[in-house]
């Protein structure tokens, strides 16, 4: 029950227990505040008596006990006059302590940044008060950081230049050039001078340099031993050495490198290595013999890719300029010669319209005619006839037809006498069974190949520009002779003779076959028609090329004195043999022509 | 009936009834009938009386009271942040508590009366309950015939509770008891609200042995009730004796004439005499007339020859 008396025991009860709660505080709170008291004094007296470090401890745990308040002004102001005191102390330990460790492991930097630290000191307290002078002098004479510093660099300096001078090339680079910078970084005066610490630093620099070049020289691989040297290049300037030695060092072997690849014909490798040499700069620099020597072998190149287009090895020559290009700008050399090889080569120019994977047949070409470079013809596939014109521009226009099933194709030619002057004519002759041959002969306009004339006949003759004869045509009586002349833009019929007529401007009356420069050795003993390029003259001698084939023509023909004229000719003569002949500094194989008549479109 | 002789113990008077109220320390049930075990709890001795209970209620106020000073003093000296601070603290909680103390000592007797007037207004209802349960124990005694106990404990109980079923109860106690002159007998106390035929037998036997007990409120509950107490067979009788019992204080003669004069014949000589001599004292203006007639005729009548009479039979010719 709740009752007076025992509400009012209740509450003396919580009083007192109120009461001692607090009782016990305030106990604690006057043993707080005396033992501040007398942290105070305590601290006060190690002032009085000098000893900073101590008293600065003792004023801080004063200033901690913060429940209390009790001479805080002169607390703060003690710690205020003692700071600057205490933190010489401190940092003159502590500098002590970071040179002590340093020195252990060899860890240069820290010993710098002490010796830096330390002489800041050495100068900040110079211009203090006599206090702070003592303190520091007291703080010197303690942790003697001069001598530490001494004894510390001369250790490390010792060990460090073993390390450098035994320093081969199994180790890791990484820490011959930490060695080498840890030795850049002692500072001067811990040498006998500066001048030794130059010489000193350029003698291990060169040495540690040699046994890392050492190691990379033996190989014939570039790319090392130019990466290394590009290193020790960035290693020297950033320490200001000594670098001339390594060009002398290197030069001979990178041009060793280079004149065994020239010599082993590995123009690729040779160029590789010379792309690489241009990608350091520092190690070949402009004006040296190195990159006197790269010049000059890359004109020698340049030469030998002109003298393979001379002598019509166009895909080499192409090749080569492709892989000069990545030394120099080559383009137009390449365009050249490409436009060349067009020109002579009717492979060539077919694939470039038609696409070099097609398979070409019964190729033929002619230069500097219908108002092209080279016009070249050819089966492909054995049934789709092309037609390839090399424009004035350098582009290639195609014409092309399907020469029809059945028909299998012997012979192609070029011909301007047949049809009109403005486009070329192609006379195919085909497998017959009938005659001896099947003729089509198409027009080749701008945009297609027109076929003006397919019949079967023994043989052909050209009567006269424009006309054609045909022996013994299928279709008429044995022995005829048709000829069929152009006009109103096809072949028509002229009359049919028995004799061909006579043209005193027609080529020479004796029948000859229309072959390629390929065809002569199967053409012996007889007189055949082909055309090709005067490329030489020599007196009265010539020589000719079509589809890298080379002709020697003897004799000019028309019974007249030697009158060749470069550029594209349509020969009549007889094949007289094979000889080999020196050509730019190829020797080849080379027909032998009796020219009997020479005609230039 | 039998009447039992008894002998009441002394009773002990108090100024005020709450000192004769005792609290139990334990479970605080109240009791007036000083018995050795709670009536409620049952617990030995732990009866105290009101008034220490209220100087310990005191006490423990002041004492918490001065704790809280102190402890608010000991604050101030805790969160104090210098030397200053907390002797301030100190001496402020050491002064508030001086004062306290020494006003304390000078409002004693006050504080210690409003304690025991707040402790008692608050618990009122407890000090009902604890009559009640003293009741209980005495109806007990009764039941037990052990009426002089039962009457003690209700004498107690009728200080606090002053109903009408305390009173019989009181009532048919004493009317078991021989009653003696020499006895602590009440009769004011026992007055009841309505006519009690017991009341009327005790009154008969207390204007026998205690007249001077019959007072004002007995006179006027007398004169309310004269009809039934007269109807009553010792009525009669019962009103001569407070009749006479009246003439004790001569402003009873003139507050009630009637009751006296309706008696008159029933008076002793003494009482005759006295009220004769009284009459003749109280101005004719303030007597009534009534009852001088009556009394004179009355002293004319029996003791017309008395010589004590004489006087005041011969003097009211020249009293006017």
């Amino acid at each position: 029950m709740n009752f007076t008396l025992k509400r009012s025991r209740r509450y003396v009860r919580a009083a007192l227990i109120l009461f001692v709660i607090l009782l016990l505080l305030s106990a604690w709170k006057s043993y707080y505040a005396r033992s501040k008291m007398t942290a105070y004094a305590h601290a006060a007296e190690l002032q009085a008596q000098g000893r900073q470090l101590e008293a600065e401890d003792a004023y801080m745990r004063v200033q901690s006990m913060r429940a209390f308040d009790y001479k805080e002004r002169e607390t703060a102001a003690a710690l205020s006059a003692l700071r600057p005191l205490t933190e010489l102390y401190r940092t003159a330990a502590q500098i002590s302590a970071d040179i002590e460790a340093a020195r252990s492991v060899g860890d240069v930097p820290t010993l710098v940044k002490a010796a830096e630290q330390w002489s800041q000191m050495k100068q900040a307290a110079a211009g203090q008060d006599e206090k702070t002078r003592s303190a520091f002098a007291q703080s010197e004479a303690e942790y003697k950081p001069d001598q530490r510093l001494s004894d510390a660099f001369a250790q490390v300096k010792k060990s460090l230049t073993a390390g450098l001078e035994s320093w081969t090339a199994g180790k890791n680079a990484g820490d011959g050039d930490r060695m080498l910078a840890y030795l850049v970084q002692i500072p001067a005066s811990y040498y006998p001078n500066e001048k030794t610490k130059t010489a000193e630093l350029n003698r291990l620099g060169q040495k540690y340099g040699q046994a890392r070049l050492n190691a990379v020289l033996n190989g014939t691989a570039l790319a090392e031993t130019l990466g290394e040297s590009d290193k020790l290049l960035q290693l020297y300037a950033a320490y200001r050495l000594d670098s001339a030695w390594i060009s002398g060092k290197l030069e001979p072997f990178i041009q060793n490198v280079l004149s065994g690849q020239l010599d082993k014909n590995d123009v690729k490798g040779f160029l590789g290595n010379v792309r690489l040499l241009q990608e350091h700069p520092a190690v070949v620099k402009p004006g040296s013999k190195t990159e006197a020597y790269v010049r000059t072998s890359i004109q020698k190149l340049l030469s030998r890719a002109r003298q393979l287009a001379d002598a019509r090895k166009f895909q080499d020559a192409v090749e080569l300029y492709s892989l000069l290009g990545s030394y120099q700008n080559t383009e137009k050399e390449v365009l050249e010669t490409e436009q060349r090889w067009m020109e002579t080569d009717p492979a060539r120019l077919l694939g470039k319209a038609a696409g070099e994977d097609r398979d070409f047949s019964y190729m033929t070409s002619v230069k500097a005619k219908w108002g092209a470079k080279a016009v070249a013809a050819g089966l492909a596939e054995n049934k789709t006839l092309i037609l390839a014109r090399l424009l004035q521009d350098g582009s290639v226009s195609k014409t092309e037809v399907e020469v029809g099933k059945g028909v299998t194709v012997t012979s192609i030619q070029l011909n301007d006498s047949i049809g009109g002057n403005a486009s070329p004519v192609l006379l195919l002759e085909a497998a017959s069974k009938n005659r001896k041959s099947r003729y089509l002969v198409y027009e080749a306009l701008p945009q297609e190949l027109r076929l003006l004339l397919d019949l079967e006949a023994d043989s052909y003759t050209l009567v006269r520009k424009g006309a054609v004869q045909f022996d013994n045509p299928a279709g008429e009586g044995p022995g005829s002779k048709v000829a069929y002349e152009y006009r109103d833009g096809g072949l028509r019929q002229a009359q049919q003779t028995q004799q061909p007529p006579q043209q005193p401007q027609a080529p020479s009356q004796q029948s000859y076959r229309l072959v390629t420069v390929e065809d002569l050795p199967n053409s012996k003993a007889e007189n055949v028609r082909f055309e090709c390029d005067i490329v030489t003259v020599d007196g009265s001698n010539a020589l000719g090329e079509s589809d890298n084939q080379y002709v020697l023509l003897t004799g000019s023909g028309n019974g007249a004195k030697a009158n060749w004229k470069r550029g594209n000719a349509l020969i009549t003569g007889m094949y007289t043999g094979t000889e080999q002949m020196k050509i730019g500094s190829q020797t080849v194989n080379v027909y032998r022509v009796q020219v009997l008549e020479v005609h230039y479109p | 009936m039998n009447k039992k002789a008894v002998q009441f113990p002394e009773l002990v008077h108090t100024r005020y009834a709450y000192e004769r109220l005792k609290q139990c320390v334990r479970c605080g049930a109240y009791s007036s009938l000083g018995l050795e075990t709670c009536l409620s709890c049952e617990a030995e001795h732990s009866l105290r009386p009101v008034t220490d209970i209220a100087r310990t209620v005191l006490r423990n106020g002041k004492l918490r009271d001065a704790l809280l000073l102190g402890a608010s003093g000991l604050a101030g000296f805790v969160f104090a942040r210098s030397v200053l601070q907390m002797s301030v603290s100190l001496a402020v909680s050491l002064l508030l508590v001086g004062v306290y103390v020494w006003l304390c000592k000078r409002y004693a007797q006050e504080r210690e009366r409003h304690t025991l007037l707040e402790l008692l207004k608050q618990e009122s209802a407890q000090v009902r309950d604890g009559m009640l349960l003293d009741a209980e124990n005495a109806a007990g005694d009764l039941k037990s015939e052990d009426e002089l106990a039962a009457y003690l404990k209700l004498r107690e109980i009728g200080h606090f509770l002053k109903g009408d079923q305390i009173k019989l109860l009181k009532i048919y106690c004493l009317n078991r008891f021989i009653l003696r002159r020499d006895m602590d007998l009440e009769l004011g106390t026992l007055i009841p609200e309505a006519f009690d035929p017991d009341f009327v037998r005790y009154v008969n036997e207390i204007c026998k042995v205690k007249p001077e007990l019959v007072r004002r409120d007995m006179l006027d509950y007398a004169r309310k009730y004269r009809g039934d107490i007269e109807a009553l067979a010792i009525g009669p009788q019962t009103m001569a004796q407070l009749a006479g019992a009246a003439l004790r204080v001569k402003e009873y003669v003139v507050q009630y004439p009637d009751l006296i004069a309706d008696h008159v014949g029933a008076l002793s000589r003494d009482r005759l005499l006295r009220l004769c001599r009284l009459l003749q004292d109280i101005p004719a203006s303030r007597r009534s007339a009534r009852l001088y007639d009556k009394a004179m005729d009355e002293a004319e009548r029996m003791y017309g020859n008395d010589a004590e009479f004489e006087p005041i039979l011969g003097k009211d010719a020249n009293f006017t």
